[in-house]
């Protein structure tokens, strides 16, 4: 089902997206994947839409297309239009704030809500950073982590934006997950019409 | 909660398609936008459903939730009660007024909530239209999918003078005109005239002229901004009836033209009525135009309903750094000295901004406002149901729109616009397909007496179509036999089906059924029906318990509620166990449809300060409910022209291109570097963002 568009460039389209509290860095998370910078400043997110990372996976370029939520989780205002067509999501609590890791099973109602059935889904603890102030202050253990992705059975993994720890693993690892879920069994998707082309005209890195 | 900062440029109040698009082109320039909206969904009068929160809106459910978050603001408002002048802002109905259902909660219990996505207000774009252009040039489209439109048909016959109601084909491009089976020849010719006529007569038409008879796209002819161009030879002024008369074009293609293409929304009185020739002329321009572009059709349709249209612009104006808020309302706006509206207070506090929009599910309470509102408000009848199959459009069309022109016998009878969607769109399951039907409403008939005949003959029609199969009837009367004796535990999958076709049966009988009732007791009118819509509530409200556990709803509880309803009369043999109907297990490809579950109910058309505007300060714009339109082209120029009374000099929702993020930031990134471990380039699009940043930066700093 590789997409005729773009001249070719990959052969699968993977939309994913980000959810979880406002500060728990999602946005960090993302930039840290797609243009491997960090910035430790924490503000609220504005002007990130997507952003755009093409990975090698089992000799197929797959090209990941990431949404981050723009702010609209402040105030619990994301858009069900937010969840519409995304074939795996990253749910990221911040290990340092217990209310992000509780609001986990928030999140996971309103997925299980608008979401599609099947979507993937992949647990981050981040801000488990090995320097820095945050070390001393994790407060939510990795047993608790773990067993909070075991109860919803999906995979988790402790994240750093900022030391750059298990990112690049958690994407590959729901890439691979979706791969094998939509495309190397049968044909898989097939949307609707994209009038624009996402992906081309932001500002993507890769 | 968080602090919201002190001062906005621009407060919009409401999340429809209107507010939303002013709300994103706002952001995007750079203004500072806090977006709220009473309700707890985003899209107001463009809002798409469950069929459980259909449900609850039809009977009012969530008015009483509305009231008490008003409760709550009125509080806060008190609170704040200060100096000066101030207007007070009530929370206004959104629900609709007669409203009567067809169709019960055990068939919402049949299928998963999210797999319907029923839309209030209907909308299509058009593939050359000013919607298509901004979701294009903004970004917007990104966040959309769309499909475009199978069939696009119209019916002539008036439901109650003519028996059939048969669809045909709207003929647009050459090759429609010359395959269509029901234009005579002489008629094809003078329909190819007058097209031609059309194009020529806009600026650069004869190239358009040209390019459509070759069968080519027709290039738009003129920039979406500029004014349409004026042709010298024709006089401007005139209807475009009257223009169509001087092109000889017969009166059954004028017919075609006028309700069709331009959408009229009712019969027109004369030929002097309806659209100008300048209106009328670039509105077939338009169409013609739009074929080919995404498809044969001139429409498109969005994926998942019409309301992730004003949530798509609603991504772009948080992306541009608009702050989202939804079931939060503005209780109070104040004003200064001058009579100006200087800030609001809202349920998380006092706002101060330099413009407020405010959507119609808002009041403002004017001193000198008129105590209620004129008794024969305007209003759009609505009917909404899901079918068991298509009623229009051949096989692989089931997205299609079938205009049924109004009764010529009839002065001022409405055009009603029927639109059927399918799983394509992700509406609704697989095998099903949702119809809607619209018109502007009429003071003297409610949205079901308007639309019921409609509905019945579009059934009937595809009914008729359908080749009987050998002996069905004695079939069916087997298969309920055998049903009674079976257990009632099957196969999950085979019980709900089987449901589904029952439930099916009983609600078609009981449309029916009601409609006799009605014609019946005509004079009993409104008040007969809103004891039957109160009866229908508290049936609908005891079936809702059982909701929750499907299984029993599909058994016991359906079958009770069928009893009752049905009054004894045809009770018969017939109450039926939900059992192993094996008819669907193979679907033949066209079955007779029949209705699931139905809604009608009439959509008020409401202001802001009914009809009171002027009394408004000057930087408070009402944005006010928009006659229904199948089309978004409206609502695009609506939101155009409020755009450019906030922001005059800025362009409406502009390419990246167009409209660059201020290159400073490239300067600043500089400066910021020896303090962070690298700055990234896309945290900001504009000068203001970076600004922004860096003060909260400091104040961070400082508190920390």
């Amino acid at each position: 089902m590789a997409p005729q568009v773009d001249g070719r460039q990959y052969d699968y389209l993977i939309k994913l997206l980000l959810i979880g509290d406002s500060g728990v860095g999602k946005s960090a998370v993302l930039v840290r994947f797609a243009d491997d910078t960090f910035t430790a400043s924490y503000i609220s997110t504005i002007g990130i839409d997507f952003k755009i990372r093409t990975l090698d996976l089992d000799g197929k370029r797959v090209k990941l297309q990431i949404w981050d939520t723009a702010g609209q989780e402040r105030f619990k205002t994301i858009t069900t239009a937010y969840y519409r067509g995304a074939m795996g999501i990253l749910l990221v609590y911040d290990v340092t704030d217990e209310k992000s890791f509780n609001n986990i099973n928030t999140w996971m109602h309103a997925i299980k809500q608008h979401a599609s059935d099947s979507v993937n889904k992949v647990l981050l603890g981040n801000k488990a950073d090995s320097s820095g102030p945050f070390v001393q202050k994790k407060t939510i253990t990795t047993a608790r982590g773990q067993a909070l992705a075991d109860q919803h059975g999906i995979k988790f993994f402790e994240t750093s934006a900022k030391n750059n720890i298990n990112i690049e693993e958690a994407f590959c690892t729901i890439a691979r997950d979706i791969k094998q879920r939509l495309f190397d069994t049968s044909g898989g998707g097939g949307g609707g019409l994209n009038l624009g082309d996402a992906g081309a005209g932001k500002k993507s890195c890769c | 909660m968080e602090g919201l900062p002190g001062h906005f440029d621009v407060v919009v109040v409401g999340t429809g398609l209107v507010e939303s698009m002013v709300a994103a082109a706002c952001a995007r320039v750079g203004r500072r936008v806090l977006h709220l909206d009473t309700r707890q969904y985003y899209g107001a009068r463009n809002a798409t459903f469950s069929l459980r929160q259909m449900g609850e809106w039809l009977r009012g459910e969530e008015e009483e939730a509305e009231a008490e978050a008003g409760a709550e603001a009125g509080a806060e408002a008190g609170a704040e009660e200060r100096r000066g002048a101030s207007l007070a802002v009530r929370a206004a109905p959104t629900g609709p007024s007669r409203a009567s259902h067809a169709g019960d909660a055990a068939a919402a219990a049949l299928f998963r909530p999210a797999e319907f996505n029923l839309d209030l207000s209907p909308q299509l774009l058009l593939c050359a239209g000013a919607m298509i252009d901004v979701l294009r040039r903004s970004g917007v489209a990104n966040y959309l999918e769309f499909k475009p439109l199978g069939a696009h048909l119209y019916s002539a016959a008036s439901p109650a003078a003519q028996p059939r109601l048969a669809a045909e084909r709207v003929p647009c491009s050459k090759a429609d005109i010359f395959l269509s089976s029901s234009l005579p020849l002489l008629q094809k010719r003078q329909l190819m005239k007058f097209l031609q006529a059309c194009l020529a007569r806009r600026a650069g038409g004869d190239a358009a002229a040209q390019s459509w008879l070759a069968g080519r796209a027709v290039k738009a002819a003129a920039a979406p901004d500029a004014p349409p161009p004026r042709a010298a030879d024709e006089s401007p002024h005139g209807s475009f009836a009257e223009f169509a008369g001087r092109q000889r074009l017969p009166d059954a293609l004028l017919d075609v033209a006028l309700y069709a293409i331009l959408h009229a929304p009712r019969r027109l009185e004369s030929s002097a009525d309806g659209p100008s020739a300048e209106e009328g002329v670039n509105g077939v321009c338009r169409h013609l135009e739009s074929l080919g572009v995404y498809g044969p059709s001139a429409y498109l349709a969005n994926c998942y309903g019409s309301s992730e249209l004003p949530q798509a612009f609603c991504r772009l104006c948080a992306v541009w750094g608009g702050t989202y808020m939804i079931h939060r309302r503005v209780s109070r706006i104040l004003l200064d000295d001058g009579g100006r509206m200087e800030a609001v207070v809202t349920s998380e506090g006092t706002v101060r901004c330099d413009w407020l929009l405010l959507n119609a599910d808002s009041r403002v309470e004017l001193p000198a406002a008129p105590p209620s509102p004129p008794a024969a408000a305007p209003s759009t009848a609505r009917c909404v149901c899901v079918l068991t199959a298509p009623v229009l459009g051949a096989e692989g069309e089931e997205l299609a729109l079938c205009t049924v022109f109004p009764a010529s016998d009839e002065p001022g009878a409405p055009t009603v616009f029927a639109l059927q969607q399918d799983a394509g769109v992700a509406v609704c399951p697989k095998g099903k397909v949702v119809l809607h039907l619209s018109a502007e409403g009429s003071a003297h008939r409610s949205a079901r007496q308007l639309l019921e005949p409609v509905l019945q003959r579009l059934l009937e029609l595809a009914a008729a179509a359908v080749p009987p199969p050998p002996a069905a009837a004695a079939e069916e009367e087997e298969e309920r036999e055998e049903g009674k004796g079976e257990e009632k535990e099957e196969e999950e999958k085979k019980e709900e089906e089987g449901g589904s076709k029952k439930e099916a049966e009983k609600e078609e009988e009981e449309m029916k059924e009601e409609e006799e009732e009605e014609k019946k007791e005509e004079e009993g009118g409104s008040k007969k029906e809103a004891e039957k819509e109160e009866e229908g509530q508290m049936k609908e409200g005891t079936k809702e318990e059982t909701l929750d556990d499907a299984a029993a709803a599909d058994g016991g509880g359906a079958g009770e509620g069928n009893d009752e309803r049905r009054g004894g009369e045809a009770g018969g043999g017939e109450a039926p166990p939900p059992d192993a109907t094996p008819a669907l297990d193979a679907p033949p490809p066209r079955v007779a449809p029949q209705v699931l579950w139905g809604a009608f109910f009439d959509l008020p058309l409401r202001s802001s300060t009914d009809g009171s505007g002027a009394a408004l300060p000057a930087n408070v714009l009402p944005v006010d409910d928009l006659p229904f339109a199948i089309d978004s082209e409206a609502a695009v120029e609506r939101a155009h022209q409020l755009f450019k009374t906030i922001c005059p000099d800025k362009p409406f929702l502009p390419s990246l291109e167009e409209y660059p993020p201020e290159p400073a930031v490239d300067e600043m990134e500089a400066e910021i570097e020896c303090e962070t471990p690298r700055f990234i380039d896309t945290q900001f699009t504009t000068k203001v963002e970076y600004e922004r940043w860096l003060q909260s930066r400091s104040s961070s700093r400082t508190s920390g």
